[in-house]
């Protein structure tokens, strides 16, 4: 019954000329999914709400830091503090919002090699989370200035480069983290839960469970560690906590998400 | 040009679709007909890519679909009006395709005129009625200037001048050499649109072939007031006529027939094609839970042909 019976074409063939079109290019694939994380509403409330929050966060620390000593690496430990929490919410929502929309359909539709879209959106959620913390880092740098004005507080700028380069690390980490976990579990609400309770879950139990070897797989306390400068004599402990919570979930999501069926 | 070879699709012990192979030519357009559950959107979202078969492949002139250089440009696709994001207005979303697929961004405006969208552009999908979304991803679908359209249920949330609109296009589309490939679950709603038909039952395909032969292939039942006398005519006309359910079946068009019947001078109470009804019957026998299953009824309607 699987016959198919193909009525000859009488038609002169017009619609499209014959010869292939240019492939997809990558940088407009970025550009397209950078576009997408920031041109609807949704998209830039979530921005927003996590720019504001960590601002807030950072006026806060720079107002506190007004009466008593501070150097300016501890007002960037403050101010980073709120990025390395919030941002990687940028990371997760930027691989599970087209799952929850159903847009999936249309995206992996007109780029069906999954893998660069999911790239993109990796580097995207990268670009966006770089760019806030610049920004606050750029106010630290605003209002130090200001409260170390009215304090007696030494203005010695040891340490600063390699704080900000910290500080940026440890901010990547975390939005790559949040974006494995996202293309792992594709569902919003889920992977978010999932990206703050299991860390969260691991240093509660983790201690109990496995006493002081538990530190080899702390996360948290692994990217505390790379924020704060004391990775001097950890880069075991950190890397290997790297690859079990960031290596792993990124390579499983981006194998998962390959190859999940689009509804 | 669309290939689908032995298309298999298991989700556990369920098959969604069953050894499914057909293929769509340029210059015709292919009606994948079936009631709803019967396999059709597994079938399309394997050719697009989107679901793994679990057997079998699928091909667009040759190629798979994830090999293609920019898909968009080759294929357009609409397979769920609702899978625009609800926050972009009509324009944002296509220029957002025009930009992966790198066409001009002047045919965004000129797109939203042709699918009749030109006074929503700047509204939010979320406002629009599922019509208009099914405009919009017809409009999604032909920005890169594609030569082939697969298309799920296009109909659907169109009014009757939609739907005329549609099918004006589809033509049009398939007459300057196009290829399309539309699924619907209403048989009289593609009977006018397509001339080829693949029928999907229960994830197997039932029935395949252009339009004429399905629906006109199956010769004739013609009733007269004398039935002896009038198959001794059909005879010596020289046709085969069959005793049938109280009538005559013969193989042959009703016009042929009714031909004979002039020229003989007798009576008929009763002339129609046989295939038509039992397409329609076939299909209503898919379509309806309800009926009884059918032996075979690929067998049956293979039998009447």
């Amino acid at each position: 019954m699987n016959t198919t019976l193909v009525r000859p074409s009488a038609s002169t063939a017009s619609v499209s000329p014959a010869s292939g079109p240019p492939p997809q290019r990558l940088s407009r694939l970025f550009t397209v999914e950078l576009r997408k994380s920031v041109d609807t509403r949704s998209g830039r409330m979530m921005l927003a709400s996590v720019v504001g929050l960590s601002l807030a966060i950072a006026v806060w620390v720079a107002v506190k830091s007004w009466s008593e000593k501070v150097l300016f690496t501890d007002v960037l430990q403050g101010v980073a503090l709120p990025m390395v929490l919030l941002l990687p919410v940028i990371g997760v929502l930027a691989m599970t919002s087209e799952w929850t929309q159903r847009t999936a359909l249309t995206t992996f539709t007109l780029s069906p090699r999954r893998i660069r879209v999911l790239l993109c959106k990796f580097g995207a959620a990268l670009l966006i989370g770089a760019v806030l913390t610049a920004v606050a880092i750029g106010l630290a740098a605003i209002s130090y200035p200001i409260a170390a004005g009215h304090t007696t507080v030494p203005t010695s700028s040891a340490g600063v480069g390699a704080s900000i380069i910290s500080i940026f690390i440890a901010v990547g980490l975390n939005v790559v983290m949040g974006a494995a976990f996202g293309s792992l579990l594709s569902n919003s609400a889920a992977a978010l839960v999932a990206y703050f309770a299991a860390p969260l879950m691991f240093t509660t139990l983790g201690a109990g469970l496995l006493g002081t070897s538990s530190r080899w797989l702390d996360i948290t306390e692994s990217i505390g560690n790379i924020s704060g400068r004391h990775i001097a004599g950890q880069w075991p402990q950190t890397i290997t906590s790297i690859a079990v919570w960031i290596v792993v979930p990124l390579v499983a999501g981006l194998v998962v998400s390959a190859r999940r069926e689009v509804k | 040009m669309i290939t689908v070879e032995h298309l298999t699709k298991h989700y556990g012990p369920h098959t969604a679709v069953r050894d499914v192979s057909f293929t769509c030519a340029p210059g015709t357009i292919t009606g994948f007909l079936g009631p709803n559950g019967a396999g059709k959107s597994t079938t399309l979202r394997m050719i697009a890519g989107l679901t793994l078969p679990s057997a079998g492949h699928t091909s667009i002139d040759g190629v798979a679909y994830h090999a293609l250089p920019n898909p968009g440009r080759t294929v357009g696709l609409m397979l769920d009006a609702a899978a625009q994001h609800p926050g972009r207005t009509g324009r944002e979303t296509l220029q957002l395709t025009a930009s992966l697929l790198d066409v001009d961004r002047r045919l965004v405006g000129e797109m939203l005129e042709r699918v009749g969208l030109e006074s929503a552009v700047k509204r939010r999908v979320k406002q629009y009625s599922l019509g208009m979304r099914q405009r919009l991803g017809i409009a999604n679908a032909l920005i890169g200037d594609p030569h082939i359209l697969i298309l799920d249920e296009p109909a659907n949330g169109l009014d009757p001048i939609g739907i005329r609109w549609m099918r004006e296009l589809l033509r049009d589309f398939a007459d300057r050499g196009g290829t399309v490939l539309l699924s619907s679950h209403l048989l009289r709603e593609v009977q006018a649109t397509v001339d080829h038909l693949v029928m999907i039952g229960d994830g197997s395909i039932v029935a395949s072939g252009t339009l004429d032969e399905l629906l006109g292939g199956g010769g004739t039942f013609v009733r007269t007031l004398d039935d002896t006398a009038f198959a001794a005519a059909l005879q010596s006309a020289g046709l085969a006529p069959r005793p049938a359910d109280g009538g005559i079946a013969v193989d042959a068009d009703t016009e042929l027939v009714g031909r004979v019947a002039a020229s003989s001078g007798a009576v008929l109470t009763e002339l129609r094609s046989v295939g038509d009804d039992g397409l329609e019957e076939l299909f209503f026998r898919l379509t309806d839970p309800a009926a009884e299953p059918a032996a075979d009824p690929a067998a049956q309607l293979v039998g009447m042909a």
